[in-house]
């Protein structure tokens, strides 16, 4: 068990631990919805359009959780208004707006000559920098997201299960989605530190997509998610103390390692299990 | 029941629904609803038929406040629609939804009361009442535990018409009910619908098999973009109604069947053969008409 203590005698070690924690879990909470609307690359699309927002945010002395929530919506507000042209579809427009606010990110980054270093700890994550105050902040996004999540799961599940009537319901469509956007951003600037804008998404995919092979209620599948994501976050900083490679990277890969598990061997879903339950 | 009881307190005189020269289009094309006035006494159960794009789901839309015409009004129990949504429960076609989604029945048909239930955390026991009430009026109690992957085609049906009873609304707006669904599921839906009718609920059902609408709704709305013909089904089943509706379609009618007595089997029907939604090319056979050239009648139209 010395290897397990080991680490933890290190102050940064510990922050970033409770950093990737936090992180984790808040992403795998939010990205239960994102992965039940099947909208993982309007997800993606957001990961890379937080980093102008955060860019900004620096480059003024602003809250970085405000910066990249702006650009959260805004992005997402884009791809709404292009996509809604009748010669594009959705995936057309959310690739247009992905490349374009990330383009924007790096441009302003770039233009800042003193930061140059930190767009590469922006793009792939610097966990074991995180500091005190770093760590208060991922807190309080995880703290906003659990608290939204307790009062729209609800209408979100009724917007997933069946858009049409929710409309019908007379459910704030356009709002829900809007505040479902703004949350995955928050998420998204919050795990920014401990995997990078270029993985994020899989902390907001990979849970959820694992507790959806291996539950068949969203609360369980919540719950799940929650549980895969934490453990994830934590095995990678683990493994990413002991092999010396990129935290990010080793987070990403614990968690779609656990993925494939559950895919290939999860009882009745799995794709190698299902074959030998079905015996 | 609360939709009886409105259905008193409306009396006679309020319609459930009323539209007034209701003109819809979307992007200013060409209108999909044009110039539709229709009154919906509570408690009717009314078959919608016409050809697709004949505006039966933007009728819907109307009703629901989701699709604002460009002239006319329409009223819901006396109000805008869009401040009477708790007045109509919408029921989509069942093919809309992902039935893999992770839930079990019971969670869908608590999904009827998530306006009731508002900004509060946990259903309170009158939603959990009225969802089992209303499972238990439509037969899905015993499967109220089930992954919704689970359920027939008919269940799903079922448990959808379910949710819409949990939300207590006094209008019920089914789209294509009988899509897809055996005949013993139609039979069930059928008798469903009439016995919440008689308890004071409107029912309005789009459909496209007419002996079904002719044999089983006390009213019909012939729908081709405006009213072509609405009233009791021995009233408007004509020849020139049923052309009128489907303009383009070969529509073949003797008239005088729609005289014959409605007591004929819930299943046997080869009188109207419709060729898959949207054409239905009628070939109209009096019921006497023993050598009839389509043979065998002893299911409902097989549908393409």
């Amino acid at each position: 068990m010395e290897w397990l203590a080991a680490p933890l005698e290190f102050g940064f070690f510990r922050t970033a631990l409770a950093a990737a924690v936090l992180a984790g879990a808040v992403c795998a909470v939010i990205g239960v919805y994102v992965v039940l609307r099947g909208m993982a690359y309007l997800g993606s699309a957001l990961s890379h359009a937080v980093l102008p927002g955060v860019a900004v945010a620096y480059l003024v002395g602003g809250n970085i959780l405000l910066g990249g929530l702006v650009a959260g919506v805004a992005t997402s507000l884009g791809v709404a208004l292009v996509g809604r042209h009748r010669r594009l579809k959705e995936d057309t427009a959310i690739g247009v707006m992905l490349a374009g606010a990330f383009a924007l990110g790096i441009a302003i980054v770039s233009a800042i000559r003193s930061y140059t270093a930190d767009l590469n700890s922006l793009l792939f994550g610097n966990v074991l920098a995180v500091s005190t105050d770093d760590l208060w902040q991922v807190a309080a996004a995880g703290a906003v997201v659990l608290l939204a999540v307790l009062f729209l799961h609800r209408k979100w599940t009724v917007l997933a299960f069946d858009p049409a009537y929710a409309a019908a319901s007379g459910l704030p469509v356009a709002a829900l989605h809007y505040a479902l956007m703004m949350l995955v951003s928050l998420a998204i600037v919050a795990a920014m530190q401990a995997v990078g804008v270029l993985l994020v998404t899989s902390l907001l995919i990979t849970p959820p997509a694992t507790a959806r092979l291996m539950t068949s209620r969203v609360s369980t599948m919540i719950a799940a998610s929650v549980a895969w994501g934490v453990t994830s976050a934590a095995i990678g900083l683990y493994v990413s103390f002991y092999l010396n490679i990129a935290s990010g990277a080793a987070i990403v890969l614990v968690s779609v390692a656990f993925f494939f598990a559950a895919f290939l061997f999860s009882p009745k879903q799995g794709a190698i299990s299902a074959r030998f339950f079905r015996r | 029941m609360e939709p009886a009881r409105e259905k008193r307190a409306a009396g006679r005189a309020n319609p459930a629904i009323e539209l007034n020269e209701v003109t819809v289009s979307y992007d200013g094309g060409r209108p999909v609803l044009a110039g539709v006035t229709l009154s919906i006494e509570p408690g009717n159960l009314i078959a919608v038929a016409g050809p697709n794009g004949a505006g039966k789901t933007t009728l819907f839309k109307a009703i629901l406040g989701i699709a604002r015409p460009q002239s006319g009004w329409v009223r819901v129990m006396g109000k805008e629609p869009r401040h009477a949504r708790r007045h109509v429960a919408y029921i989509p076609q069942r093919e809309q939804v992902d039935w893999h989604f992770p839930l079990r029945a019971v969670d869908v048909v608590m999904m009827g009361r998530v306006n009731h239930i508002g900004w509060r955390l946990a259903p309170r026991r009158i939603d959990v009442q009225a969802v089992e009430s209303a499972m238990r009026q439509v037969g899905m109690w015993e499967l109220r535990q089930s992954p919704i992957d689970e359920l027939s085609g008919g269940q799903r049906q079922r448990l959808f018409i379910a949710r819409a009873l949990a939300g207590e609304a006094p209008i019920l707006l089914l789209d294509e009910p009988f899509n897809e669904v055996d005949a013993a599921t139609q039979a069930l839906l059928l008798d469903l619908f009439e016995s919440l009718a008689a308890r004071g609920h409107t029912v309005i059902v789009t459909l496209h098999d007419l002996e079904v609408a002719r044999r089983r709704f006390p009213y019909i709305l012939f729908l081709n973009r405006t009213v072509v013909g609405y009233g009791p089904a021995s009233q408007v089943f004509n020849a020139a109604v049923l052309q009128q509706t489907y303009l383009s379609q070969v529509v073949k009618w003797e008239a005088g069947d729609q005289q014959e007595p409605g007591g004929r089997d819930a299943r046997g029907s080869d009188e109207f053969e419709s060729r898959g939604p949207g054409s239905p090319a009628l070939a109209g056979r009096g019921p006497g008409a023993g050598a009839a050239p389509v043979p065998d009648g002893s299911g409902p139209a097989p549908r393409t």
